[in-house]
């Protein structure tokens, strides 16, 4: 998607800065110089309108593709239900019972995933809107009073800590709603599954 | 008989004038006057927060004082700044430039400043009572909004006074309508216009078709704030949402056609030659304006409770009128004999930097970019170049084009350059910074960050440039006054314009027109007149 969108900005960007100077420098005033009466040629609207019109049905073509694989719900080889609340969040996980982590005043809530495997989130919040955003993952979902909202997470093989934050703005103590996330390899989450109770 | 002819009524001069007195330019500074107040006082507010965001760690206010902070500062800009200060401009400009003597309904066009005035103290006045003022940011998004997440009296004042500040827009658009519908000269047909006035006219469709959805929206908020439930269900939080961004993404082009309308004029002006594409810009306006009351979905991507598709659809397909306006902008230098006064650089500033908004609103139209950048620094940074390093680029070109023919001197060359490249400056290097802040996961409305995630930096060049931009508008400031006290008389028309505004004297007298009006014949009759006379 970036590899789209940012080229064309940048192409349009640089189009308009290059231009302007040059048109300012060939048509700036000089003695003797009259300015060209107007005339209008609504064929070069025309093919500036097409134009603009054949790369906007790209990009929404790309974006609903990308928006449907992006959403749609794979078999997940991880559950995981989070819970926001003011002003902290929940992680348990429906494999392991019992097993809950949770963040108290001063210390955020740790989210154990296994990493290079498709993580099903279900988020739900207990008061407010909030946001569950994993900037590394480059997505984020809102946690909306009285519904669940499910998405598919994938943590790269090799990923090791990262950080999530609430992004909606929730009242107080909004920008210390922070979690950790620590997505383990194979044999880290086999540990960590073991050590925690559950079976891997 | 006697040959003076006596007026209906005396005009009211003094205090009491300047609170009832029905002149539609009278009223145009005064509400200009009003916002002008109004922006200093949300920038003080912003200046504040960048205080506190410049280094980690708390040391300018507390936590529930920055959200009241961040919560006024984006009301103030949005609410009583952008869009009274638009309105103000067609308020004054639209009866000159269609040969009116007078706006329709002066009495209701008084009252809607009069709205707005109350409407920004009750709002503010929420600082005095006990819990402060609203804090639930600009929006208001329910349940954050209700009253035993955000209780207090000052969150009440804010409903009141958003629903204050809404009446009034939907008075002054009414009054703007009624004028272009029933006032135009004889021969200024609709095609006849110039652009400004029909940004106005697109301006005031919106006004009138989306503030009653915020009105709605506050009613309804303080009627559940005070114990009717309106929405304390499971779809009640979406349908708040729904009913405010219903008036929130068209108040967007509300903050920005007046603007445009004044650089399209600025840039005609200043290349010397009538603008390219008349009825194509006449056009993509009114697609602009259908446009914008289908997109507001596109707020609400990350919510799950909206067809993204749909409002991804609508939200890019704007980049064609868009488009279209650019081209107006550019294809009118183009041939033209351009001079680079003042105006002119800040309508270049205009075209220059709203590309970087509008370029990251085409971006953040895509759900799956959204769901990354949405309520991050980069949404902020994204809004803050269309209506900062936009819009109000587009407003200073606007004042410094019509501050003449309104109060008859030219404001000082030098000096508005100054102001010019101080606010170039400062506006990229406080908004740059956030791009990169938002990327890399710094979320909006946070009034702390740890010092691991390593956005000291960045946060405090961000800072750096509020303070140029800051330096920016003192040094309009001073050029207002240094104008008022040994400006240079600017005569009728000191830039050699086009529309009719220019054939009066400056300032124009109290019914706009003394003499004939020139023979309207096009969007441009001064530059006809002009034409005939080498001819």
């Amino acid at each position: 998607m970036q590899d789209l969108y940012l080229p064309i900005a940048a192409a349009v960007f640089a189009v308009i800065v290059v231009g302007l100077p040059v048109v300012l420098v060939r048509y700036r005033a000089r003695p003797g110089r009259t300015p060209r009466p107007t005339r209008d040629r609504y064929a070069v609207d025309a093919v500036v309108a097409l134009v603009l019109a054949a790369v906007v049905a790209v990009l929404v073509v790309v974006t609903l593709r990308t928006n449907d694989t992006e959403t749609a719900l794979a078999k997940p080889g991880f559950r995981v239900d989070a819970v926001a609340f003011q002003w902290g969040w929940q992680f348990s996980y429906p494999s392991r019972p019992g097993v809950v982590d949770r963040s108290a005043p001063g210390r955020p809530a740790k989210l154990h995933v296994p990493a290079g495997t498709t993580v099903e989130v279900s988020l739900r919040t207990r008061d407010v809107v909030h946001a569950f955003w994993i900037p590394d993952l480059r997505f984020k979902r809102d946690a909306w009073p009285r519904k669940t909202a499910r998405f598919d997470l994938r943590f790269p093989a090799g990923t090791v800590a990262g950080v999530g934050h609430c992004a909606q703005y929730c009242g107080l103590k909004h920008s210390d709603m922070v979690f950790f996330v620590d997505a383990m390899d194979p044999a880290r989450f086999a540990s960590w599954s073991r050590t925690r109770g559950g079976r891997a | 008989m006697s040959a003076t002819v006596t007026p209906p009524f005396a005009p009211v001069r003094g205090l009491v004038g300047l609170a009832v007195g029905t002149d539609h330019k009278g009223v145009a500074l005064r509400l200009g006057g009003a916002a002008f107040g109004f922006f200093l006082a949300g920038g003080v507010l912003a200046l504040l927060m960048r205080g506190e965001l410049a280094q980690p760690g708390m040391q300018v206010t507390s936590r529930g004082g920055y959200d009241q902070l961040f919560s006024m500062h984006g009301s103030t800009m949005i609410y009583l700044f952008v869009t009274p200060a638009a309105l103000a401009l067609g308020m004054y400009l639209v009866p000159l430039q269609i040969g009116a003597r007078e706006i329709a309904w002066p009495r209701l066009n008084l009252i809607g400043f009069w709205l707005l005035v109350l409407g920004g103290l009750v709002m503010w006045s929420g600082f005095l009572t006990r819990n402060g003022a609203g804090s639930a940011a600009w929006t208001a998004e329910y349940p954050q909004s209700a009253a035993v997440r955000t209780p207090g009296p000052g969150m009440d004042l804010w409903c009141a006074g958003v629903a204050l500040a809404a009446l009034s827009g939907i008075a002054l658009a009414a009054c703007q309508l009624a004028t272009i519908a029933g006032r135009r000269a004889p021969g200024m047909t609709l095609l006849r216009m110039p652009v400004f006035t029909w940004s106005m006219l697109v301006t005031c469709l919106m006004t009138v078709a989306s503030f009653p959805a915020l009105l709605l929206a506050m009613a309804l908020l303080l009627a559940d704030r005070h114990g009717a439930g309106v929405f304390d269900s499971a779809g009640g939080p979406a349908a708040y949402q729904n009913i405010f961004w219903f008036y929130g993404h068209p108040v967007v082009y509300v903050m920005f056609f007046p603007f445009l309308g004044a650089v399209l004029e600025v840039v005609a002006t200043f290349s010397g030659r009538r603008v390219f594409g008349y009825r194509a810009i006449v056009i993509s306006l009114l697609v602009f304006t259908a446009l914008s009351m289908s997109v507001w979905g596109h707020h609400m991507f990350t919510t799950g409770q909206v067809a993204n598709g749909y409002f991804s659809l609508t939200s890019t397909m704007l980049a064609v009128p868009a488009g279209l306006e650019y081209l107006a902008m550019v294809g009118t230098m183009v041939g033209g004999a351009i001079v680079l006064r003042t105006p002119m650089l800040f309508a270049l500033g205009f075209i220059v930097q709203f590309l970087v908004g509008g370029l990251s609103g085409i971006y953040v139209a895509s759900p799956p970019l959204d769901y990354h950048v949405h309520d991050s620094y980069f949404v902020v940074a994204h809004f803050h170049y269309t209506l900062l390093a936009g819009s109000v680029f587009g407003l200073f070109a606007g004042i410094y084009y019509w501050w003449p023919k309104v109060t008859g001197r030219l404001l000082f060359e030098r000096l508005g350059r100054v102001h010019f490249w101080l606010f170039v400056v400062g506006t990229n290097v406080t908004f740059i910074p956030q791009f990169v802040l938002g990327y890399d996961g710094m979320p909006r409305r946070v009034a702390d960050y740890s010092p691991a995630y390593g956005w000291a930096g960045w946060n405090t060049a961000s800072t750096v440039g509020a303070g140029i931009v800051a330096l920016s508008v003192l040094v309009f400031i001073v050029n207002v006054a240094l104008t008022s006290l040994a400006g240079r008389r600017a005569g009728p028309d000191p830039w050699e314009a086009q529309t009719l505004e220019w054939a009066t004297t400056s300032p124009p007298p109290r019914h706009n027109f003394t003499a004939a009006l020139p023979a309207i014949r096009s969007h441009a009759p001064l530059l006809d007149l002009r034409e005939e006379a080498i001819l």
